[in-house]
């Protein structure tokens, strides 16, 4: 379709009129085989770039010793870092002359990390969900003084970097933890809570698709006696599903990547998200390629197959609107 | 079977915007009276109001003034589900995620009533509309006219006193749509409830109401049974809103002249002149010198003269035959005029034709008050 | 209906209401009032929005606004009112504790010093009993206190009052050797405490074996200002400072924080050791986001447009397989690509050495850096925009193209002409959101360089910082910790983002019905 020029008739004719010049140019055909070998080896090489990164991680992770990703295939076979993302003892020999071994065991199994940010970030998209989902339904469906300000407002005020909200939210948080212990610093619900607020552009996205549903279906239920919140919960929900599942990935990748809210929240070990335990292993003195490696390679796995697996639901959502942040 | 009369009472609908600003005003203060068991047919070019009536009928729609009373009770204030009505829907409203049978029970389950009565209502209904076999498929497995008859078969479940209906043969093929409408009408006939029926389709309203009431811009034109309304139009509107093709409107004066009173057609070129014989010449003395639309029908302006015809000189432009009939588009003074014509001829481009125009069928209306003139 | 589902609602407002009263009445206790009726208000909104029907629609909204004012609205306020102040690691207490910490401070005053016991009880309590060392009948015995071995008692705790006892009497328990005292570390927790005789005069521990009389160094005038009570100088508070300072203008005790007014605005503008550096991040975090959005879409436009070419072959692998970027989290992405391009040892510089001889430095060079930075987020952004651009050209009618095509057309024309001017305004929008994202794209450069390599001369400013990231250690790193300068940034950059978000709400309106 963007090369309908190939597929030109006149163009043809025209050469095979042109005796003069006709030895000198190729055929048609000719001419979208070398199109066709010049697109495929284009596409190769971007698929290189896209897929080596990838393949060197799964690389380092088996290598020994802890190296920056540089080898497609590992020299040294080695399961220790694997082991120790896994919480498995393993033995390290300390001093190669001596043959002096220890045993290896982290205080606190990476994989924790991966399951902590699962549970955060599952959390926080259902409450994403409920809370812009409610928040869309009255958008779309009831008229109420400055509905269309407060919906401009809420983008705009929501363009305002979570980053540098941080002082505020080490307050609420500290502020909040006096009176109700899980709520406050270093736990999880406390950064689940302050994950709530970004929900504005994801109201957006639900409204927009709410906007796309016809409103007889809710007057046939309501004549047929439904309440405005049974007919939200018993006919808009259930026929909004493929929208609830895209904000819900997006939101789920989105919180599965945050960094800095969490790493300022978070401060002990064994309440860390994956995106703050990752970059753990790599302090400025001592890079821990090895560790990160299999951490990374284990945690990005499955949420990558998800992902794809649920690709056609999100691209059909972006297209719709909204950015992945 | 309870009363299902409905009257409607100096109804007004002005629309706000979010701050509760008027915006605009689409149903100016009408009244309006269907009897208990009738067929009333609400039509009218779109934006005329007449949807935006039957949804305030149905409760979807807040009552700017006025009132309606369903079975002499005022139902201003009633939810939907307490007015004893049913509504079908233009786009059907079927629920995707539900089967046919949940479709057709939602509302009964709502309102708590017993399973057994849900099971059997919902069977003997479906039966009845030949939805039977598919109770457990979904919506989007179904063709449009079964979505329809499920979206019918919703509304019967309900057992209302009033069924309301928004243009719900639009979404229809041509063959679909004549099928559904006997079948709306036969389930009239058995049920004999009040219908309220929306639509822009003049032929759909003939041929389904009992009477029809003929809305333009919020206002009602005129409500009468199908034939007073073809026969005697009230207004200029109606005249040319009902009839397919429509009614040949002409824009003139009444003159005197020294062989009697004369239409003449206003325009640049030389329009028509008609000379007018009795009954319409009567009509047309109280209004020489003064504008006038006049109107005749196709069906009569035909190549046989009557007692009461008057003689027209014009030529085919083109010729439409459809078998039985045939339409003639003729050029005559500085329009066309549309006749249908008993189609045994095959008539060419330019042929000359003598066009016989039935005094006695002529409709003169005022041009400022574009009333009919009696 | 109606019936039943009136007296439900209730409960659930009752289950909800009576914990949220009781935890606003415990805030209002512990003398938050402000705070607690902040709350109380926000609870009496939620109680008449549940409860009345002409609020109805906000039932919907009250949870969603209610997060979205406490971890957007509040943060944003809250952000913009520090930005204000004189908020720093030096000036970091409310006023009012640092007022408190200065009327804490005390001096040794008088010559009269006391021997000490303690008197072992149970449960870890202790009596002390004071004895004056001149004036042996002078006797004082405490409460029995908690002392727990080695722990420092906080300064906040109260001072303990002991009362005289009768010459020759002994409290309960089995006194303690001194030996015993320093061997379980006891004097730990006894130096923090304060105790008072019954003339008011404080005694503390002075090193290990006795006590001695101490006194409060200031006096709080009515004025407002202290005095000294060793020299006699007068002490005022310096708003401007945020210090109080004496006569001679020293500072003495902590700073406070304090308003300052635009102080920080005109810093940004006019301290040319803030200016200097705040410019240049500037205007790289502008270039960063334009070549992002530019680099992000050319990309991904050119893949869309042969993906979708129907004569090749595998278009549906290659498509999947060229969305991983997306689909792998960006953290990981960020940290493996740090890897793969460590200057000594990544995988980049190993080809890069191994093909042409090169390795450029991407780590110490301030432009091998940004150009590793750009490069990077085009690998992580360039799928987003395919995914819009494939989605933006299947809407586009093929027969648009056999239009052209007979018309002479090709491929280059038909992209330039056609696809382009189709895609380019419903695409605006996104181009805009993308650039505001990227504007404040944290992640990535705080990842992958933290902003380095380190500007010359610009103090904590790196080469490839961010608008965001400058702010982020501005505040939190500990260099920095200068939350009034970070926070008045943090509204410049909110307001130039804001204003784009709202251009783009006008423009893109015409196309999204609200």
């Amino acid at each position: 379709m963007a090369f309908p020029s190939l597929k030109t008739e006149p163009a043809r004719v025209s050469n095979l009129r042109d005796r003069s010049t006709r030895r000198h140019r190729l055929t048609h055909e000719q001419r979208l085989l070398i199109r066709k070998v010049l697109a495929h080896a284009f596409l190769l090489s971007f698929l290189a770039i896209v897929l080596v990164p990838f393949i060197m991680v799964v690389s380092a992770s088996f290598r020994q010793g802890n190296f920056a990703p540089s080898r497609l295939l590992p020299d040294k076979v080695s399961l220790d870092h694997w082991k120790y993302v896994l919480g498995i003892p393993y033995t390290e020999v300390v001093n190669p002359a001596t043959g002096e071994t220890r045993v290896v065991k982290p205080v606190v199994p990476p994989l924790l990390w991966f399951w902590n940010s699962i549970k955060v970030s599952c959390l926080s998209s259902a409450g994403i969900i409920l809370l812009s989902g409610t928040a869309a339904y009255a958008f779309s469906r009831f008229k109420f003084k400055f509905r269309t300000p407060i919906l401009s407002s809420l983008l705009i005020l929501q363009m305002f970097p979570m980053v540098l909200a941080l002082v505020a939210f080490y307050v609420i948080l500290d502020f909040t933890g006096t009176y109700v212990k899980w709520l406050g610093l270093n736990t999880q619900a406390g950064l689940i809570m302050v994950y709530l607020g970004g929900i504005s552009s994801y109201i957006w996205m639900i409204k927009g698709y709410f906007d796309t549903i016809p409103a007889s279906m809710e007057e046939s239920a309501r004549i047929d006696g439904a309440s405005p919140f049974q007919t939200f919960v018993r006919i808009l929900l259930p026929v909004s599903i493929p929208i609830f599942a895209v904000v819900f990935i997006l939101s789920f990748i989105g919180y599965m990547s945050e960094y800095p809210v969490a790493s300022v929240v978070l401060q002990t070990g064994n309440n860390w998200t994956l995106a703050v335990g990752a970059n753990s292993f790599l302090y400025e003195q001592e890079k821990l390629w090895g560790r990160f490696a299999a951490l990374a390679v284990l945690s990005g796995v499955p949420i990558t197959v998800v992902f794809m697996l649920c690709q056609r639901f999100v691209i059909g959502g972006l297209t719709s609107g909204g950015i992945k942040e | 079977m309870s009363d299902g009369s409905v009257e409607i009472k100096d109804l007004v609908k002005t629309y706000v915007d979010d701050r509760g600003r008027p915006t605009f005003t689409a149903v100016k203060k009408i009244n309006l009276l269907i009897q208990n068991g009738e067929f009333m047919v609400l039509v009218g070019p779109s934006g005329c109001g007449k949807t935006t009536t039957l949804r305030m009928v149905a409760g979807l729609e807040k009552i700017t003034s006025g009132t309606i009373s369903i079975g002499g009770r005022v139902v201003n204030d009633l939810e939907p589900k307490d007015r004893g009505i049913a509504m079908v829907f233009q786009n059907y409203a079927l629920y995707p995620h539900m089967t046919i049978f949940n479709n057709m029970a939602f509302g009964l389950q709502l309102a708590k009533k017993k399973k057994d009565f849900i099971t059997e209502t919902v069977g003997r209904t479906s039966k009845a509309l030949g939805l039977d076999k598919m109770l457990e498929r979904k919506p989007q497995a179904l063709s449009g006219g079964q979505r329809q008859r499920v979206a019918l078969g919703r509304a019967i479940v309900r057992n209302p006193t009033v069924f309301l209906f928004d243009e719900p043969l639009s979404n229809l093929d041509a063959k679909m749509r004549v099928q559904m409408r006997s079948e709306i009408s036969r389930l009239h006939g058995q049920l004999g409830s009040t219908m309220i029926y929306v639509t822009h389709d003049q032929v759909e309203a003939m041929t389904m109401g009992d009477r029809i009431c003929v809305m333009r811009d919020g206002n009602i034109m005129q409500v009468a049974d199908p034939i007073t309304l073809y026969r005697k139009p009230e207004n200029v509107f109606v005249a040319g809103f009902i009839g397919s093709p429509p009614m040949n409107l002409l824009k003139g004066k009444i003159e005197q002249r020294p062989e009697g009173l004369v239409f003449t057609e206003m325009g640049e070129k030389a329009g028509l002149t008609i000379p007018l014989k009795p009954p319409v010449a009567d009509l047309a003395s109280r209004y020489v010198g003064k504008n006038i639309i006049f109107g005749i029908r196709p069906e009569h302006i035909t190549e046989e003269c009557t007692a009461t015809c008057v003689p027209v000189e014009s030529s085919v432009d083109i010729a439409e035959p459809m078998g039985s009939e045939s339409l003639v588009y003729l050029k005559a003074g500085t329009g066309t005029l549309i006749s249908r014509i008993h189609g045994e001829h095959i008539y060419h481009m330019g042929q000359p034709i003598t066009a016989n125009i039935n005094m006695e069928k002529v409709h003169l209306f005022d041009t400022e008050t574009e009333k009919v003139i009696r | 209906m109606s019936l039943t589902t009136l007296p439900v609602r209730q409960v659930l407002m009752a289950l909800v209401l009576l914990p949220a009263l009781y935890l606003d009445f415990a805030i209002y206790q512990a003398g938050n009032v402000w705070i607690a009726l902040a709350f109380l208000i926000v609870i009496a909104f939620g109680a008449y929005i549940y409860l009345r029907r002409e609020a109805y629609p906000f039932r919907y909204l009250f949870p969603g606004f209610l997060g979205f004012g406490l971890f957007v609205i509040f943060p944003l306020v809250y952000t913009v009112c520090i930005g204000f102040m004189k908020y720093s690691s030096q000036n970091l207490l409310p006023y009012d504790r640092a007022l408190e910490l200065l009327l804490q401070e005390t001096y040794l005053s008088g010559d009269v010093s006391y021997h000490y016991q303690l008197f072992a009880q149970d449960a870890g309590k202790y009596i002390l009993v004071l004895q004056d060392m001149k004036d042996p009948g002078r006797r004082f015995a405490s409460e029995p206190i908690d002392l727990k071995a080695g722990q420092q008692s906080g300064a906040s705790e109260s001072v303990t009052p002991v009362t005289p006892i009768a010459p020759g009497t002994q409290p309960p328990g089995k006194p303690l050797e001194m030996a015993q005292v320093t061997r379980e570390k006891l004097f730990i927790p006894m130096r923090g405490r304060q105790f008072s005789l019954p003339d008011k005069t404080i005694v503390t521990l002075e090193g290990l074996a006795r006590f001695a009389a101490r006194q409060r160094l200031y006096t709080l005038n009515p004025d407002g200002t202290l005095t000294n009570r060793r020299d006699g100088s007068i002490v005022h508070a310096d708003p401007q400072q945020g210090y109080f300072v004496n006569q001679k203008g020293e500072k003495v005790g902590v700073g406070f924080r304090t308003f300052t007014g635009f102080d920080n605005y005109v810093r940004i503008l006019s301290d040319p050791r803030i200016q200097g550096p705040f410019l240049r991040i500037f205007l790289w975090t502008v270039a960063f986001s334009i070549f992002s959005v530019l680099g992000t879409f050319a990309t991904g436009l050119l893949l869309a447009v042969v993906l979708e070419w129907k004569e090749i072959q595998c278009r549906k692998i290659y498509r999947t397989l060229l969305i991983l970027p997306y689909a792998v989290p960006a953290v990981l992405s960020i940290l493996i690509f740090k890897g793969l391009f460590n200057q000594e040892f990544g995988a980049v510089n190993a080809f890069l050495r191994g093909i042409f001889h090169f390795a450029p430095e991407w780590e110490t060079n301030p432009w091998g850096a940004r150009a590793m930075i750009l490069l990077v987020n085009i690998w992580l952004g360039y799928p987003y925009m395919m995914l819009i651009c494939t989605g933006m050209l299947q809407s586009i009618p093929s027969t648009i193209y056999e239009a052209s095509a007979i018309d002479g057309s090709n491929a280059l024309v038909d992209l330039f002409k056609i696809t382009l001017p189709l895609i380019l305004p419903p695409l605006f929008p996104i181009l805009i959101s993308s650039f505001a994202f990227n504007f404040n794209n944290f992640n990535l450069v705080y990842l992958l360089t933290a902003g380095g390599p380190k500007m010359v001369g610009g103090g904590i400013a790196g080469e490839t910082d961010l608008l965001v990231t400058y702010t982020f250690n501005l505040a939190f790193r500990d260099s920095g910790t200068n939350y009034g300068l970070a926070s008045a940034i943090a509204t410049i950059l909110f307001i130039m983002v804001g204003v784009l978000a709202w251009a783009n709400l006008r423009i893109g309106g015409r196309n999204v019905k609200m």
